[in-house]
């Protein structure tokens, strides 16, 4: 077994338990990334971390309320940041693949009051996708251990990472329902890999409710 | 006007056939009389030349001869340099599309091999890329666009992701005719008589062609300045000439003396996070892993202390080495501490077993020291205090990045008169300290073996903390005590290594440097 990264030979213990586990992907102790679980008080909408238990400035100046709330599992530090890169720009489909048992975990420290929730994974556009290969919240998603349904599509955007804030809020709703599909009954969860000024999931969940979905949450792997 | 063309290609060998007929059939005279012809036939050249793009082949044997005869037609077959510089280049489907853009001409000029880009015999797979054929470096993912289930190489994903529904380019552009270099070649310094005999043999090697040479000189022989002359030659004579590394700071080293060399000659050098790696030469200099964009590309190619880290033991380095140099091309190996796998080759080898400054290289002494309790023993301690009543400055080696962080505090509050730092692979500070080292406003530098090879100090002292860890091999001890008396000012130096356990590559290394010694001085 080598390290994700750099590629050097892990001294893993052969045992019972590691034959049971094949193909166990890892990194080695200097390339693990140095994430940070986000605990204590939080905004109530966005789910950041925050001195005390209040909405964050953000969350105050947005009006519409149709996402009931985001959870997000790590900090988004230059760790983070690192690592996602590494996975959505380097390509490297299996980055994530180590932090598989934790992201499930966080999930359901989030949502297991949920009953017959299912995932819906922010899309990516065509363009971006022949690209990549992959689409990195689907991703994320088959990593939690509940029904997924990719119910939307997205028309092709200019890179939200060379926009500034004005801009994000400003632009035009890129996604549409799929045509075709039976919309689940229970609460929808969109999942992404990050949640920065919260654009992309308003404007998932907007598409959404129009639908007719009544409850919808996200989870995101940063924030 | 086609016709007429075509008549006077007719007449035309039909002359020749008689002439043959008569007996005059060597392919001399042929190609003699066809620029008599040519005189007085002009347009049946140009429409030979139309030809040759049409097939994009050249009829070597009529105007590449013609060409070195007839200077009146020499500006007519040009081939752009910018498309010959393209030959051997491995390219993904992007880099193809945006190459394409450059000129009009691509179709008639670049042949393109196709293949794909990992390819699975059995369930053995290989990333035609980088060669990798290591299984477990093989990671597979549920591809988006054609929906099955795809591989993707992790030992070359820094170089971009290379996947299973992907295909690789091989440009090649077949040359119309070989084309000399203008290398303003400004070498002056005039070599020792054993740096000459291996320059020499270099020379010899590369012009006639020999597939694999070896030159195995000791740490300070001056080994770059063997190369030049057979590099200039390779050059002038159409060749294209690589020289790669496994060390990033010894390819940056080497820059700015070839480009005082080679004065006229555009210099790419390659190696990761530089702005020259998309570009292409004649003369490239670069590190092993930037080879991964060559495939039959280069005439010559120099691999600088081959027995570096990676090199020696990353297989895929070594083939996709193999396969950057071209089927008739040489390579050339050069080292101070050849590695066991490539003695045993038993490659035509060149020996130059002493220093350009004729001195025997310092015999390394051997301490037993307990390294148990304290980072710095006694007797150390010791040594460095007398080592600084010379002029000297003084380089420690240690084992690892943790250690030389321990050890430099340490260090800096038993010495507070010294100037102490330490340099490492993820210091910061790397460049600035060494710079600093040089120009001796640093006394003492705690280095891990980073600085093992490439680097020149003129005056040093070197001690070796912990000689018996598994980093410090036979190759690197050696390289080591190399650094000491490399100037020809102060051609002495002393080579302490401190062990607690006197392992084989200690003394393999003590031994060696010996051999070398008395191999000089039988000379
Ligand atoms: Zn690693
Ligand atoms: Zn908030
Ligand atoms: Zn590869």
């Amino acid at each position: 077994m080598k390290c994700l990264n750099c590629l050097t030979e892990l001294d893993t213990l052969v045992s019972w338990q590691s034959i049971g586990q094949k193909n166990s992907l890892a990194y080695c102790a200097d390339c693990q990334p140095k994430l940070e679980i986000i605990t204590g008080t939080i905004c109530p909408d966005c789910g950041r971390g925050m001195p005390t238990r209040e909405r964050c400035g953000d969350c105050q100046e947005r009006v519409t309320k149709i996402l009931s709330y985001n959870r997000s599992l790590y900090h988004y530090n230059d760790a983070c940041k690192q690592l996602l890169a590494l996975c959505k720009y380097r390509y490297h489909y299996h980055a994530l693949t180590p932090l598989k048992q934790e992201i499930h975990q966080g999930f359901l420290q989030q949502y297991c009051q949920l009953k017959k929730v299912t995932l819906v994974p922010i899309p990516l556009s065509t363009e971006r996708m022949e690209e990549r290969l992959f689409n990195q919240a689907t991703l994320i998603a088959s990593m939690i251990n509940r029904p997924m349904l990719p119910l939307l599509h997205k028309h092709h955007t200019d890179k939200q990472a060379h926009k500034s804030r004005k801009e994000r809020l400003d632009t035009v709703n890129p996604f549409f329902l799929k045509e075709g599909q039976v919309l689940p009954k229970g609460p929808i969860v969109l999942i992404d890999d990050v949640y920065t000024t919260g654009t992309t999931i308003h404007h998932a969940a907007n598409v959404l409710h129009h639908a007719g979905i009544t409850e919808i949450y996200s989870f995101t792997l940063a924030r | 006007m086609l016709k007429k063309l075509d008549q006077s290609i007719r007449t035309l060998n039909q002359q020749i056939d008689r002439n043959i007929m008569r007996g005059h059939a060597s392919m001399k005279s042929r190609s003699q009389q066809m620029i008599q012809l040519f005189k007085h036939h002009q347009p049946v050249l140009t429409s030979i030349r139309e030809n040759d793009r049409r097939n994009n082949r050249p009829s070597h044997q009529s105007s590449d001869i013609l060409l070195n005869k007839e200077p009146v037609v020499h500006e007519e077959v040009t081939q752009d340099d910018t498309y010959l510089l393209l030959d051997g280049l491995l390219v993904t489907k992007d880099r193809l599309s945006s190459l394409k853009v450059k000129g009009d001409q691509w179709n008639v000029a670049v042949n393109v091999d196709t293949f794909p880009a990992i390819t699975q015999k059995y369930v053995f797979k290989r990333c035609e890329r980088c060669l990798n054929e290591d299984s477990t470096l093989f990671l597979f993912f549920p591809c988006g666009k054609c929906h099955k289930t795809d591989w993707y190489c992790l030992n070359c994903l820094t170089y971009g992701r290379i996947t299973t529904c992907q295909t690789l380019y091989h440009l090649r552009v077949p040359a119309r005719k070989i084309k000399s270099l203008e290398t303003g070649f400004q070498f002056t310094s005039t070599l020792t008589p054993h740096q000459q005999q291996a320059s020499d043999r270099l020379a010899k090697a590369i012009k006639t062609g020999e597939r694999h040479l070896l030159i195995h000189a000791v740490c300070g022989a001056g080994k770059t300045e063997m190369l030049f002359h057979g590099i200039n030659d390779a050059l002038k004579s159409g060749k294209r000439v690589a020289v790669a590394t496994p060390r990033q700071d010894v390819i940056k080293e080497l820059l700015p003396r070839f480009q005082a060399v080679f004065t006229s000659v555009q210099i790419v050098c390659q190696y990761g996070g530089s702005d020259d790696n998309s570009k292409q030469a004649w003369l490239t200099l670069c590190t092993t892993h930037q080879l991964i964009r060559y495939k039959a590309a280069f005439d010559v190619l120099i691999i600088d202390e081959v027995d570096a880290f990676p090199y020696h033991h990353d297989q895929s380095l070594i083939k996709q080495s193999k396969r950057a140099l071209k089927g008739t091309g040489t390579f050339i190996y050069l080292s101070a501490t050849p590695r066991q796998a490539l003695v045993k080759k038993r490659y035509p080898t060149c020996f130059v077993p002493v220093r350009y400054h004729g001195h025997p290289l310092p015999v390394p002494e051997a301490y037993f020291t307990r390294f148990k309790n304290t980072p710095l023993p006694r007797n150390i301690k010791e040594a460095i205090i007398h080592q600084r009543e010379n002029n000297r400055q003084l380089l420690l080696f240690v084992a690892t990045i943790k250690q030389a962080n321990t050890l430099l505090p340490y260090l800096q509050t038993t010495f507070k008169n010294l100037t102490i730092e330490a340099v490492h692979a993820s210091s910061d500070e790397r460049k600035q300290h060494i710079d600093q080292f040089r120009l001796t406003t640093i006394d003492v530098l705690v280095t891990t073996t980073i600085l093992e090879r490439g680097v020149t100090f003129p005056s040093v002292d070197v001690f070796v903390l912990q000689a018996d860890h598994d980093v410090f091999d036979e190759a690197a001890l050696v390289q080591i005590a190399g650094r000491a008396g490399r100037s020809k000012n102060d051609p002495t130096g002393s080579v302490h290594f401190y062990f607690e356990t006197y392992t084989k590559a200690i003394r393999k290394a003590i031994k060696a440097i010996k051999q070398m010694n008395a191999l000089g001085e039988k000379l």
